[in-house]
């Protein structure tokens, strides 16, 4: 039996050891942000309405894109109402510069929300995408709804006369309204055309299961990096919501992205990053720092769904971004960044379930002999670099999911008991968790390698009843 | 006999079917609430601090193994004692884990 354990160590081991170590460098990075840069992070210093009084405030347009699917009307409703709350504070004020637009595919949606906001201190404007549209490169999914808007704003619908600003929201999204005045001031006073701000996950906490609130424990260590990424103007990646555009520009760039090879975009941000890069330079980015919440996904399925779908996104991303001729024009040296960057990005993503996978042979073996090693004074099962370098990543790793949950709890409603329990729960779901979404990657990384290329849009479901519906359906 | 008490509001179906408006200065959405009897509440006290404790426990030996037996393994070949070297790699994870904890407080937004 001791023979087999090591003939198992010494197979297994020096190829766990390797993913682990591609891994925890990826962590690093994150670690790198969040140990040394935490100052640049968030926005500490409340902003009050007499505060923005005093300031030359730009206007505020809330864009919240939809396909109208069901459930998605509750979660809009709670958004807007965040951003109504602001506004009667001081109704006069925020009327002046405050708006939301919901662009929408659902002609029934639209009739609710105008019926539910009428007479809101702020305007809320809503859009139906016509049936027929099309965008002069048949852009489809999101990005269709996106341009249409961008095409009315072109044609002066809702101008309104100086600076402006685009906050995109998805669904679910939610800025309260302390966080909104601070994105509000720090938008009075930035140069930077497009910014992003981190994103948690509390809204409908108790509602997702276990698994799912883990995986998004995993989510907000990422923002800290995040902060970098937009500051150094290399957009690796951009997320679609929490994402605030000078409307000039978006209106320059617009989200006509058209299509690969006759299949949609689905990671339009992430194509919409890159035509910003492309054409403006890394000058345009930077980090607001202002919170937005938002929802886990419900069931383990959408959630799988979700992260599949954001892997195969930024794989026709990069694919499309590399036959663009504006990006072949930059210097090799930030084409081999973005490019390799990427890569390697979705690469230790996929690269967790084959790791985890394997983990879950070797690591018990690796506790039986260390346990041996420490108690019965037997020879190691790793030089002391190898396991100082294992507990390393385990601390990064066990580390951020620590800090996600802590996150994303706190903004959850929960007592401080329940916090405790639920920030020890995502840890304890982590190595399963963690495994569930890898594999989501993975199975996009091969799927894709394969020549799968056809997608299609389902948004994650928005309401518990949602969820079951697509289940049901299979959808 | 019902309580009634205030809450933080997240639940956006909740939102839709009790129409609702915020009234926040401080928090999203508020919304009133019926809690059970003492009786039952205490009951309900008793089973979240059992379950805390159970998950609580769960999450140290999740860590333990991922984090802790490797690193008094590395301090052990520098450090003969076990003991010893149990406790460095304990007193370690303690400082990084205050690190921690201090970075996220303060990355935490203040309540207004």
């Amino acid at each position: 039996m001791p023979d087999s354990i090591s003939v198992v160590l010494s197979v297994l081991g020096p190829a766990v050891f390797v993913g682990v170590s591609i891994i925890g460098v990826r962590m690093g990075s994150y670690w790198w942000s969040f140990l040394f840069r935490w100052r640049r992070y968030r926005r500490r210093e409340s902003v009050s309405t007499r505060t923005l009084h005093t300031l030359e405030v730009p206007f505020v347009k809330i864009q919240i894109t939809t396909r109208g699917s069901a459930g998605s009307t509750e979660v809009i409703v709670r958004g807007i109402r965040n951003v109504v709350a602001l506004a009667r504070e001081d109704p006069t004020f925020y009327g002046r510069f405050l708006s939301v637009e919901v662009v929408t595919e659902s002609a029934e949606q639209s009739d609710y929300l105008r019926q539910a906001f009428h007479g809101s201190p702020v305007p809320v404007g809503i859009l139906v995408v016509p049936q027929d549209y099309e965008t002069p490169d048949s852009t489809r999914l999101k990005a269709r709804g996106l341009h249409y808007v961008v095409e009315q704003r072109r044609a002066l619908w809702n101008r309104k006369p100086g600076r402006t600003f685009i906050v995109h929201y998805d669904e679910e999204s939610v800025m309260v309204p302390s966080e909104l005045r601070k994105l509000i001031g720090c938008l009075a006073r930035t140069s930077k055309q497009i910014l992003e701000g981190p994103i948690y996950y509390p809204l409908e906490y108790m509602h997702a299961s276990a698994l799912c609130r883990a995986m998004e424990a995993n989510r907000p260590i990422g923002c800290y990096e995040c902060r970098h990424v937009m500051e150094s103007g290399a957009p690796l990646h951009l997320h679609g919501s929490n994402l605030v555009i000078e409307e000039s520009l978006e209106n320059d760039i617009g989200w006509d992205i058209g299509c690969l090879d006759g299949q949609p975009f689905i990671a339009e941000d992430y194509v919409f990053g890159m035509k910003a890069f492309t054409g403006y330079g890394k000058d345009v980015f930077g980090w607001h720092g202002c919170v937005m919440l938002e929802q886990p996904p419900f069931s383990v399925r959408s959630a799988f769904k979700q992260r599949y779908r954001w892997i195969f996104g930024v794989l026709q991303g990069l694919t499309a971004i590399s036959r663009n001729p504006l990006f072949a024009a930059l210097p090799w040296r930030t084409r081999t960044a973005l490019v390799w960057g990427t890569r390697y990005r979705i690469g230790t993503f996929a690269l967790g379930a084959v790791v985890g996978v394997l983990s879950a042979v070797i690591f018990p073996l690796f506790l039986i002999r260390a346990m041996e090693s420490l108690l019965l004074d037997r020879d190691a099962p790793l030089p002391a670099p190898g396991s100082a370098w294992l507990a390393l990543v385990g601390i990064m790793w066990i580390g951020s999911v620590f800090i996600g949950a802590w996150h994303n709890v706190a903004q959850a409603g929960l007592d401080r008991l329940t916090r405790t329990g639920e920030i020890a729960r995502a840890i304890v779901c982590a190595p399963v968790a963690g495994c569930i979404e890898s594999s989501a990657a993975l199975w996009a990384v091969l799927e894709w390698a394969a020549g799968k290329r056809t997608v299609n849009w389902v948004p994650t479901p928005k309401t518990k009843k949602a969820d079951l519906q697509s289940i049901r359906g299979g959808e | 006999m019902e309580h009634s008490t205030t809450v933080l509001m997240t639940s956006a179906q909740a939102v839709a079917d009790g129409n609702f408006l915020p009234e926040t200065h401080v928090h999203p959405a508020l919304a009133v609430v019926n809690l059970p009897a003492p009786s039952v509440r205490r009951l309900a006290i008793l089973k979240a601090r059992v379950s805390c404790a159970a998950l609580t426990f769960a999450a140290l030996v999740i860590a333990a193994a991922y984090i802790f037996i490797p690193l008094a393994l590395a301090v052990h070949s520098a450090v003969h004692p076990v003991l010893l070297a149990l406790v460095i790699a304990a007193a370690v994870l303690t400082e990084i884990a205050l690190i921690v904890t201090f970075i996220i407080l303060k990355t935490e937004a203040p309540s207004e």
